[in-house]
């Protein structure tokens, strides 16, 4: 039977929910199509992952070396490389995530071989892979399909599929080696988040400023928003990039993921990488001066106008009605 | 250090976007163009790195014929900032490239330049793929790293970057030159290009490689093509936002309302 290769990916001993999503996502497709789902996992002290994974897969390929401290690209490209000469899988499945979107495309041009990114849903179809992804900030839904070829590449987006449960079999560990490489690329460590001011994951009412804003000057308008309800203010990665904002409250896949009863995003395209980080708030609203921001599409109510007439007077009154 | 940078003229989108005829693409005409958002921030850092340690900054962009205005004026800009060189790959073969069609056809054009670095933005936002990096990298065989948020240069043609992971964790990696690094968002603040300094870039040379003179044809680049697009949609809402109506005063008024039951009802 052949393969749909799952590359794990896994951090500070646990597997990434990421990987889980995308074995769920390979099973659905195997089923269809009658394949059997695989996974690999590369790194030191792995073998209690290992065991874990094997309950997702029917088969694991185990590279361990105490060399392999953390992820690194030309050890990964190596061994997986490898392997996919091998056992020349129909599929080779990774999460769009900082290992994926470094080690894909590379190994994509090393074997030429045929690579769709940033999938929010996948097929096979008489042995072609079609995929629907995103472009323009999630404004336009893509139907791709991809050059026929004996194994594709694909990366899917973190948070979109389920994340798959145990089966009832526990699939065979089998070990792969690790041959001595000379890297021009060295892991040296991990930096973990600053200690934050406030931990806005943790935040009931939250309010989101985007580059709608501006400027810095005018983040107060929104701030004042954030204090009347008694909640906290966050922000989109633009806000941090400029400096405007400390990193604590960025909110995304690069960022915090908060899970407020209400969450308010204003000035904010709705970009899925900001969308990532609001997937677990009960309800959201958004002020966008743009009908057409995808932002509109994951929110229960919307103000089609300017923050800056919109938020002064939602401020007024909600100050009455409190 | 000699230092090349990828650049892409991206359309700027502040309203609706429609599907064209073809279905496979949207309406260009007549939305804006400009630099790809973090190319800028990987110009900038090029920037940083030339004033501190000296050689020259090298941008390098892929167009078709249809969108040469566009990548002569973020060239300029490119120039108007401090680049020394530009190079557009310009060519009417070249409409609507997939990633693998563009990591080519550039480690084509760079195979004449004479580099220590490339930087590229991590991400083009128009079409997002994040492939472009790595793949050059890859064809011309460099080691390459992504998403970097800090760039420092060591001694003995080594590289410190942290790359940035998920949840505001960071991995440092040294790299050794030559070498292709992807540059995020927020790694600088990109400077202003001057608009007196634009109109006097517009005097530079720029030069342009055709298809033809990196020996390319039509069959070559389809043949290189991996990703074919098949249809073009707008996406269904998946919970469709209730768009509160009237004046600004009306709708914020109405919206108090709604945020103080929600938070009442729990
Ligand atoms: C690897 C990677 C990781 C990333 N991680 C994150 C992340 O963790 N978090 C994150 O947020 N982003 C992240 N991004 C960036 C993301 O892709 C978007 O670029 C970003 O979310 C856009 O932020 P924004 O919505 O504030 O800005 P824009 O997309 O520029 O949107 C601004 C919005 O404001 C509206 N607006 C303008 N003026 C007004 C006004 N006067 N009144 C009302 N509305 C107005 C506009 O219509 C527009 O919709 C990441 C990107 C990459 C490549």
């Amino acid at each position: 039977m052949r393969e749909i290769l799952v590359i794990a990916e896994h951090r500070e001993g646990e597997l990434r929910s990421s990987c889980l999503e995308t074995i769920s996502k390979a099973h659905e497709v195997a089923d269809k199509g009658g394949l059997e789902v695989t996974s690999v996992i590369i790194g030191s002290n792995i073998k209690s992952l290992a065991e874990k994974l094997r309950e997702y897969v029917s088969k694991v390929y185990l590279a361990e070396n105490h060399e392999i401290t953390y992820y690194d690209c030309e050890i990964y490209k190596h061994i997986v490389s490898k392997l996919i000469r091998e056992v020349k899988p129909l599929m080779v499945l990774m999460g769009h995530t900082s290992y994926g979107m470094d080690l894909m495309p590379g190994l994509s041009s090393h074997l030429s071989l045929p690579l769709v990114t940033d999938c929010i849903d996948i097929e096979l179809s008489n042995g072609k892979l079609n995929a629907i992804r995103q472009a323009y900030g999630g404004r336009v839904n893509v139907k791709v399909s991809l050059k026929p070829s004996e194994t594709y590449l694909a990366t899917l987006r973190a948070g979109v599929f389920q994340p798959a449960k145990p089966t009832q079999t526990k699939g065979e560990i089998v070990e792969v080696d690790v041959p001595p490489l000379e890297l021009k690329v060295k892991h040296l460590e991990v930096i973990r988040p600053e200690i934050e001011d406030i931990d806005i994951s943790k935040a009931d009412i939250v309010v989101g400023v985007g580059l709608g804003i501006g400027a810095r000057e005018k983040i107060p308008v929104v701030k004042e928003l954030a204090e009347t309800l008694g909640g906290v203010l966050g922000c989109s990665r633009p806000i941090v990039d400029r400096g405007w904002l400390p990193q604590t409250r960025q909110i995304g896949f690069s960022g915090k993921s908060i899970k407020p009863k209400i969450y308010i995003a204003v000035g904010i395209s709705g970009a899925a990488n900001h969308v990532a980080g609001i997937k677990g708030a009960r309800t959201i609203v958004a002020i966008n001066k743009d009908s057409g921001a995808p932002i509109f599409n994951i929110s229960d109510y919307g103000i089609v106008g300017d923050l800056f007439q919109v938020i002064p007077i939602l401020v007024q009154e909600l100050k009455k009605v409190k | 250090m000699n230092i090349v940078v990828c650049v892409k003229a991206i359309p700027y989108i502040e309203e609706r976007v429609k599907i064209d005829r073809s279905g496979k693409d949207i309406v260009k005409a007549g939305l804006k163009f400009k630099i790809n958002d973090s190319d800028e921030n990987a110009l900038e850092e090029a920037l940083i790195l030339k004033e501190k340690y000296g050689g020259t900054v090298t941008v390098i962009s892929l167009c078709s014929d249809r969108e040469l205005t566009y990548a002569e004026q973020v060239v300029w800009e490119c120039y108007a900032k401090g680049a020394d060189q530009a190079i557009l790959v310009c060519d009417k073969i070249f409409e609507n490239p997939d990633p693998y069609i563009t990591s080519k056809t550039l480690a084509e054009a760079l195979r004449s330049v004479k580099y220590d670095l490339i930087l590229t933005g991590c991400q083009a936002i128009d079409d997002s793929y994040m492939q472009i990096g790595p793949m050059i990298a890859e064809i011309l065989g460099l080691p390459y790293t992504t998403l970097a948020v800090k760039i420092q240069v060591l001694d003995n043609g080594r590289i410190l970057v942290h790359r940035e992971l998920e949840e505001g964790y960071r991995q440092a990696v040294e790299i050794k030159l030559p070498a292709l690094i992807t540059v995020q968002t927020g790694i600088n603040l990109p400077r202003y290009a001057a608009l007196i300094k634009v109109i006097a870039a517009k005097k530079k040379p720029l030069r342009k490689i055709t298809a033809q003179e990196l020996k390319l044809d039509v069959e070559m680049i389809n043949s290189w093509r991996n990703i074919f697009i098949e249809e073009m949609y707008i996406p269904k809402a998946e919970r469709a936002a209730q768009i509160i109506t009237g004046s600004p005063e009306e709708a914020a008024t109405k919206l108090a309302l709604i945020i103080s039951n929600t938070l009442k009802s729990g």
